[in-house]
């Protein structure tokens, strides 16, 4: 009795992780964490949770052993998952105790290693979700492997009458799972697998403390809508960034993307550039007749302007939408066939049995009756017994695992690249509202600065009051009391564009608020107008650095989309041939059994009297 | 063959047997309207037998039972023995003295048929040659093959078959004027010439129900059904169709020449002979339509029931004797397996067809994808040569798909056109056996009630003797307690009969009537006897062990063709996916 407490002590002992054999070996036995024998099993997890990360312990002597351990711990596995005979594998699944919680045993080592020496971690379903959700905002560039769907309510309400639905379920995720990791780690972006995250997701120290990994660098430097990002480097912490309008609606996370076509875009962005040219005509007259310079874009030979979608990106975006039309529909009939499989092999089954209680019932005993009849069928029976037994390898081995999962999940591949052509699309809208708010300071420029002559001086319209017309007069009266009103005032009035976009007054409000407090740090709100041109000097100014950097960022958004996507079909190709390989290959492997099957039946019957 | 319709035709034989019938229905009606006897068992048999006998039929046996062996006694006086049997179960009928006296007279008649029958045909065959020993000694292989599609006078189209025959029996030989080694001595065997005439469905059916008249003690092989209802809609041309009658008219024709006597009849000489004496034949006799009146297209979808209603014994007396009660357990039971096996691979056949539909959708969905990755052909000079390469691999795992989908409904399309036939075949063969037996059954049950109406006669005898009247006539029917009620009523409404004449007449005119009728009946009963134990003793001793064998064969072929069909399915699908394989691995490696 003692000694089981004292497994325990140990087990739950914290210095049991600056045991430095941890490092070769951190499961030993590749036990269960949960000790069957444990007479109290729901305060179990608690412990685990304080006890992580290992760092916070500090009661522990050799906390600076165990400090190193977890580095070298993690030391290793980034190296581990750079080399290319890694092995990993999802291997087990069980219960949390106490719950309906099933966790995903992660196995991985050495090609060659043995079981001892693999790290094992356990993980839950939704540690895998939120691993993927944040390595998609991470790299809104990359396309990241794709995991099972969520399952319905109805499929739960199913797996809580049906037992084996759930073992199906619970079977068909650990595939996924596995090939979730594999081709994050071998045919992904490597920055995915290098990503610290990845590191930590593997890390058997994170198992009970994923929230922890959540709350670190690099995710907790991420910004809360990713379009406040640098798309290409999401964790580059320049300031300028959160200057940038956000748009109600986007979240990475979701697949469904209700925006207009890239073509359409297209279109959009090119009638921003007619507008563009108009306004830089308008400043340039402005200029020439005010005598002074606006801030423009900075116009460093580096800068190359972003007019349009490259053609080759919005084909991209078509034939995704193509292919999942297509794939979808082959994911049904996928599905029907796995169902026609079934019955066949139920069938079978059924003709299996049925011929051998025929040649039983045929069978004659007595002494000297020719009983060839009886034996005939009987093989024949026996023969169709094997032939469904092939049958049922097939399908539940080969063509569900190797085909329908696969090709379900290729499915997903292109939804996972619609997300990142919906970030794109997001980004373009974004860089066009940073035009028309360039254009609107313009505007106010423009109305601010009417009489050139008198620059930093209020407009005088006093000489002009007296004069008998009532339009003049009402245009007179309403400058005024736009003077009054203010500029913050006159945003907010013209927003109607932003609506189009899903930027809501709200956003504005926001905006333009951050704006001002930005420039109000720099400059102090002068009431007269020259104070509040410099003011509006020094918002153009930013606006056009906003456009600088996010024209820089769309250029190198979109050739990183277009490079993605390039790969990602070049990778296509392979993953089919290695799909129809497969097929094949597994095609090939049933009908040989069957053949042989009825070869041999057939030498039996010729050999039969 | 007669080249009017087919259809009109069997209309007219219908009529003319309705005719004919009707008629001879009228004579039975006479004949039961004295009889108290006649039970319902023989009843129905009454209609149909008792023409065998007074049909031109009599014309018929003489020339087609010629070859039949004169050792083989149950398959000469079998024809009579119906008749004669509903005749003497009908014995207060007027003329039931002169009656038995025609049944004697039938049986010479019939005995010396093979010398008649040689007299009368060109055959120079010496009558004491035992035919059945040239089921052995020659071969004759007959096939069916080769549809065709053709028209008749009145340009209504018809399927025509050919049919191949291999053969030295010198029967068939003489028949076709060939030359034949002069009394072969037994080594001496004539070479082997081919045959080869075409027929349509009608002479099959004339064959069939030649051979049906002919030697109603054998098992008949049934034919195909008519489908009169697929006639109408015009399936009788469908590919599938014809390949499943093809196959059906093949097994019969297959049964026929394994059969030692059945191969060995002229009926089949003529019909395997491309002779203008077929036609002569089939025109000059109109066959009675046995099919359509025993409602043979019922046989495929009632099979059960009907087959049921044999197997159930018959209230009256249950079959005793213990061989033809294993041989019916045991066909019962390889029916119901048979009927269970092709609904299960009907079932199974259809999955077949599924999988054959949803692989050739996959293959045009694959195609889809392939499409997909050509429309994106011109995206760059970059990717070009990549997506074509993609293309191509899609078309060729289409077609290999493709192919899948193909071999599978040719599958689909074997097992429904042969094997499924085979098995539907194997249960209808079996049920003509049943009919053999039933036959053989109701002719004990008429025996049954010969002897009944025999004992009873002598119990009467007993009585107007005097002596032991009212004691032995009860001990009498003591003693045949065992008999069924129904015995006991015809021997009841026997007696009142009886006692009403005795009351009018001299007892000893009366004793000396009843005495010549139980003599009569003694007769009978000896010849019945006779007759039905040599029924009993064929269907077990030849009929059921020719049967056994055939069906095994087939059966046996029936799995033999499935595996060959399924070893080319897969190896065909192997060779095909092996090069789709190769193909795509080349790719593969220029990837790598």
């Amino acid at each position: 009795m003692g000694d089981v407490f004292n497994d325990i002590e140990q087990d739950n002992n914290p210095s049991f992780y600056g045991d430095t054999s941890i490092l070769a070996n951190p499961y030993p036995h590749t036990r269960s964490q949960q000790q069957p024998a444990s007479p109290v099993p729901p305060p179990q997890h608690s412990p685990r949770l304080q006890q992580q990360p290992p760092q916070v312990r500090e009661q522990s002597p050799d906390a600076t052993d165990l400090v190193n351990s977890t580095l070298g711990l993690s030391n290793k596995i980034s190296a581990l998952l750079d080399s290319s005979d890694l092995e990993i594998a999802v291997v087990a699944s069980e219960h949390l105790v106490g719950t309906s919680v099933v966790v995903y045993s992660i196995q991985f080592g050495r090609k060659g290693d043995s079981d001892d020496q693999r790290i094992i971690v356990k993980r839950r379903y939704s540690e895998f979700k939120s691993f993927r959700e944040q390595l998609l905002r991470l790299f809104p560039t990359v396309i990241v492997p794709p995991i099972p769907e969520k399952h319905t309510l109805l499929s739960y309400l199913v797996n809580s009458i049906d037992n084996s639905h759930e073992i199906h379920i619970i079977d068909s995720r650990k595939r996924y799972f596995t090939r979730f990791l594999r081709e994050l780690i071998f045919a992904s972006d490597p920055r995915l697998r290098q990503s610290a995250l990845t590191v930590k997701f593997l890390d058997p120290n994170y198992e009970m403390a994923w929230d922890n990994a959540l709350s670190e660098p690099p995710v907790s430097v991420l910004p809360k809508s990713m379009l406040l990002a640098n798309p290409v480097d999401t964790t580059d912490q320049n300031g300028l960034y959160v200057l940038l309008p956000s748009i109600n609606g986007f979240d990475i996370s979701k697949s469904s993307d209700n925006m207009p076509s890239l073509r359409r875009i297209n279109d959009d962005l090119a009638k921003l550039w007619e507008q563009i040219q108009l306004m830089e005509a308008k400043r340039h007259e402005f200029e020439t007749r005010s005598k002074m310079t606006l801030p423009a874009n900075s116009e460093d030979e580096n800068f190359t302007p972003f007019h349009n979608i490259p053609p080759e990106l919005v084909k991209f975006e078509n034939e995704f939408h193509q292919s999942i039309k297509a794939l979808d529909d082959l994911d049904k009939l996928n599905n029907r066939s796995v169902k026609n499989y079934k019955q066949m092999i139920h069938n079978l089954i059924e003709l299996g049995g049925n011929l051998n209680n025929f040649s039983l019932q045929v069978y004659d005993n007595s002494p000297g009756v020719d009983n060839s009849l009886s034996a005939a069928i009987e093989k024949f029976g026996s023969a169709l017994d094997s032939n469904f037994l092939n049958f049922e390898g097939f399908l539940q081995d080969r063509l569900i695992t190797e085909w329908q999962e696969p090709v379900h999940q290729m499915n997903q591949y292109f939804y996972s690249a619609l997300i990142s052509i919906k970030f794109y699309k997001y980004k373009v809208i974004q860089y066009k509202l940073l035009y028309k708010l360039k254009f609107q300071k313009y505007q106010e420029m423009f109305g601010t600065v009417s009489v050139p002559e008198a620059p930093g001086k209020p407009a005088d319209l006093d000489h002009l009051e007296g004069l008998p017309s009532a339009s003049l007069s009402q245009a007179i009266q309403k400058i005024k009391h736009a003077k009054d009103t203010g500029q913050a005032g006159q945003l907010r009035q013209k927003k109607s564009w932003y609506g189009i976009f899903g930027g809501g007054s709200n956003y504005n409000k926001q905006f333009s608020k951050r704006l001002s407090a930005v420039e109000a740090e720099e400059g102090e709100n002068g009431a007269d107008v020259g104070s509040k041109f410099i003011q509006m000097e020094r918002e153009l100014t930013k606006v056009a650095q906003l456009i600088a950097l996010t024209t820089r960022d769309m250029n190198n958004l979109t050739d990183e989309l277009i490079k993605t996507y390039r790969q990602f079909i070049k990778q296509l190709e392979r993953k089919w041939l290695e799909l129809m390989i497969a097929y094949l290959r597994s095609g090939k492997q049933l009908f040989e059994a069957n053949r042989d099957n009825f070869t041999e039946l057939r030498e039996w019957l010729e050999q039969a009297p | 063959m007669n080249l009017s319709d087919q259809f009109t035709s069997i209309q007219l034989d219908r009529d003319d047997d309705d005719n004919r019938q009707s008629e001879t229905r009228e004579e039975a009606i006479e004949e039961e309207s004295g009889s108290v006897a006649a039970s319902d068992k023989s009843k129905d048999e009454d209609g149909r037998d008792s023409e065998d006998g007074d049909s031109d039929g009599d014309l018929l046996i003489p020339a087609t039972t010629k070859d039949a062996p004169p050792q083989y006694e149950p398959v000469d006086p079998a024809p009579t023995s119906p008749e004669l049997l509903s005749k003497s179960a009908s014995p207060p009928h007027s003329s039931e003295v002169a009656e038995p006296t025609a049944t004697k007279n039938d049986i010479p008649k019939i005995s010396p048929s093979p010398e008649l029958a040689v007299q009368q045909e060109e055959s120079p065959v010496p009558p004491a040659t035992d035919f059945s020993k040239y089921h052995e000694l020659y071969t004759l292989e007959s096939s069916v093959q080769q549809p065709i599609k053709d028209m008749d006078s009145s340009s209504k189209p018809f399927m025509n078959y050919l049919i191949v025959t291999k053969t030295n029996n010198p029967l068939v030989l003489k028949l076709n004027h060939l030359p034949v080694p002069e009394e072969s001595d037994g080594n001496q065997v004539p070479d082997v010439v081919e045959l080869s005439t075409r027929r349509r469905y009608g002479d099959f059916r004339y064959l069939h129900d030649s051979l049906s008249k002919d030697y109603p003690t054998l098992v008949i092989p049934p034919l195909p059904s008519k489908s009169n209802l697929k006639y109408l809609t015009g399936d009788t041309f469908s590919n599938a169709f014809i390949k499943k009658r093809l196959h059906s008219l093949n097994t019969f024709i297959r049964f026929i020449t394994n059969h030692k006597i059945l191969s060995q009849s002229s009926v089949f000489h003529l019909f395997i002979s491309d002779l203008s004496d077929w036609n002569t034949f089939t025109k000059s006799l109109k066959l009675k339509d046995v099919e359509e009146q025993s409602g043979f297209g019922r046989m495929n979808e009632e099979l059960a029931d009907t087959f049921m209603n044999f197997m159930t014994p018959s209230k009256y007396k249950q079959e005793n004797n213990k061989e033809i009660l294993d041989i019916s357990e045991k066909l019962k039971r390889l029916y119901e397996n048979l009927v269970r096996l092709n609904r299960l691979f009907t079932k199974l056949n259809k999955k077949h067809n599924d999988l054959s539909f949803d692989y050739s959708q996959f293959s045009k969905q694959i195609n889809k994808l392939s499409q997909v990755a050509a429309s994106s052909d011109s995206n760059g000079a970059g990717t070009a040569a990549a997506d074509s390469a993609m293309v191509n691999n899609f078309q060729v795992f289409a077609e290999a798909l493709e192919y899948f989908a193909d071999s599978w409904k040719n599958l689909h399309a074997y097992f429904d056109e042969s094997f499924l036939v085979s098995l539907k075949n194997c249960a209808k063969y079996i049920v003509s056996l049943t009919n053999l037996i039933n036959l053989q059954h109701n002719k004990r049950i008429d025996l049954q009630v010969l002897q009944d109406y025999h004992n009873k006669a002598q119990a009467e005898l007993i009585a107007m003797g005097g002596t032991t009247s009212a004691a032995s006539g009860a001990q009498g029917y003591q003693s045949q307690g065992l008999v069924g009620n129904t015995a006991q009523l015809i021997r009841d409404t026997l007696s009142t009969s009886a006692s009403g004449s005795i009351g009018s007449a001299s007892t000893d005119n009366k004793m000396a009537k009843v005495q010549s009728r139980i003599n009569q009946l003694q007769h009978e009963i000896d010849i019945q006897t006779k007759l039905v134990n040599e029924l009993t003793n064929n269907i077990v001793c030849e009929e059921y062990p020719n049967w056994d064998r055939f069906n095994k064969n087939e059966v046996k072929e029936a799995m033999v063709g499935m595996c060959d069909q399924q070893i080319s399915f897969y190896q065909g699908l192997i060779d095909n996916w092996t090069d789709a394989e190769f193909k795509l691995l080349k790719r593969l490696d220029e990837l790598n």
